[in-house]
């Protein structure tokens, strides 16, 4: 298992019983996710979505948010998929995947309008994604709404009134 | 309950990740809003799960809320709203649905369930028991049989599963402070958790898909 150390923002793995303790690098990590024999996290530090072994070794870069803000990750099937938000060019913000393999890159809801911060669940062949914008000590839900994997099918399930 | 500051006002990486930090967030208005009676469905207490105990929710879930949970042939979702100007507490539960898209949904469980787990025929998830104590539940699919497994004096965060056991941050962060907690683990099949870190963490990933 593996975790981020709140002192010193270092990563960390070990064994599920905690022994066995070592680090892996001494960047701050996000959204650590293992899925398929590999390792899938944001590295903050690099502003970017990462690949490992599960060991935590062989670290490849696989997409930056460059200007942009990955926001969080969820792992299924053949391919990753993240949010980044871009209050610069807010056609570049949205819901992207990336195939594993080829780190083809596609947008699957492009062009938020919104400050979001979206929750990316996965079942059933469909992504649940909630979307916040800041609040007063915070953020709060503004819209709740599902998709297809590919991106089809959107259904809004709920929307804060204006 | 942790500080849920908007990335704008935060450092780099932390607080960029706080699911739990805004489920208890949410969960204390909505305790304000809307009172939660955590009351137990009238159905039998759950027998345990049955192995193998293999996870229907992803591993990515546990960054992510824990929205949803799917064998295949229901998907399980929960509806987590806050409207201030309009509240819409009528919404807020556990649904069932089949995951081909057929049917209605049906609400299962009538109050705030986060951190989804589909275990052995068994629906795990978090809320808040009758204390106000961040718990963890679980109950039949179709919703009855509710039981709580375990309450915390922090907040569940990046609850997750692997191989027999829950793992979690048992978050202890102030509103003014970013997440921060030491790393448990509980046997599925019963017994006290157990503490696995010597060192607090922020986030955590356990499991394998």
């Amino acid at each position: 298992m593996f975790f981020r150390d709140a002192d010193q923002d270092h990563f960390f793995r070990m064994n599920p019983d905690g022994t066995g303790l070592m680090q892996i690098s001494d960047h701050p990590v996000d959204c650590i996710v293992p899925h398929g024999g590999m390792l899938y996290y944001i590295d903050r530090d690099e502003n970017a979505v990462m690949r490992a072994n599960l060991d935590g070794g062989n670290p490849v870069l696989m997409v930056r948010g460059d200007v942009a803000s990955i926001d969080r990750i969820n792992v299924a099937d053949d391919y990753v998929y993240f949010s980044r938000w871009n209050f610069k060019r807010l056609k570049d913000s949205g819901l992207y995947r990336m195939r594993k393999g080829t780190l083809a890159l596609e947008p699957l809801l492009a062009g938020w309008d919104d400050f979001n911060w979206p929750y990316l669940s996965i079942a059933g062949g469909k992504i649940y994604c909630v979307n916040l914008v800041p609040f007063v000590i915070g953020q709060i839900p503004v819209s709740y709404y599902r998709v297809n994997l590919n991106g089809t099918c959107f259904q809004l399930l709920w929307e804060a009134s204006s | 309950m942790g500080n849920i500051l908007p990335p704008s006002v935060q450092e780099s990486g932390k607080g960029l990740s706080a699911p739990t930090r805004l489920a208890a967030f949410l969960l204390s208005m909505l305790l304000l809003v809307f009172p939660v009676a955590c009351k137990k469905s009238s159905g039998s207490r759950p027998s345990p799960p049955a192995p193998p105990y293999r996870d229907m929710a992803g591993a990515g879930n546990a960054h992510n809320l824990g929205l949803a949970a799917s064998d295949g042939t229901w998907t399980y979702y929960a509806f987590m709203v806050f409207d201030i100007q309009q509240p819409q507490g009528d919404l807020m539960g556990i649904y069932r649905t089949r995951a081909d898209g057929t049917g209605s949904p049906v609400k299962i469980r009538a109050d705030l369930g986060l951190d989804l787990h589909l275990i052995g025929g068994k629906l795990y998830f978090t809320s808040v028991d009758a204390d106000n104590q961040s718990a963890l539940f679980l109950m039949n699919p179709d919703g009855t049989g509710e039981e709580k497994l375990l309450s915390l004096e922090g907040v569940f965060k990046d609850l997750t599963y692997c191989e027999g056991f829950f793992y979690y941050i048992e978050n202890m962060a102030d509103i003014d402070e970013f997440d921060h907690g030491l790393i448990y683990r509980l046997p599925i099949g019963g017994g006290p958790p157990e503490q696995i870190s010597a060192v607090e963490a922020y986030a955590m990933g356990a499991g394998q898909d």
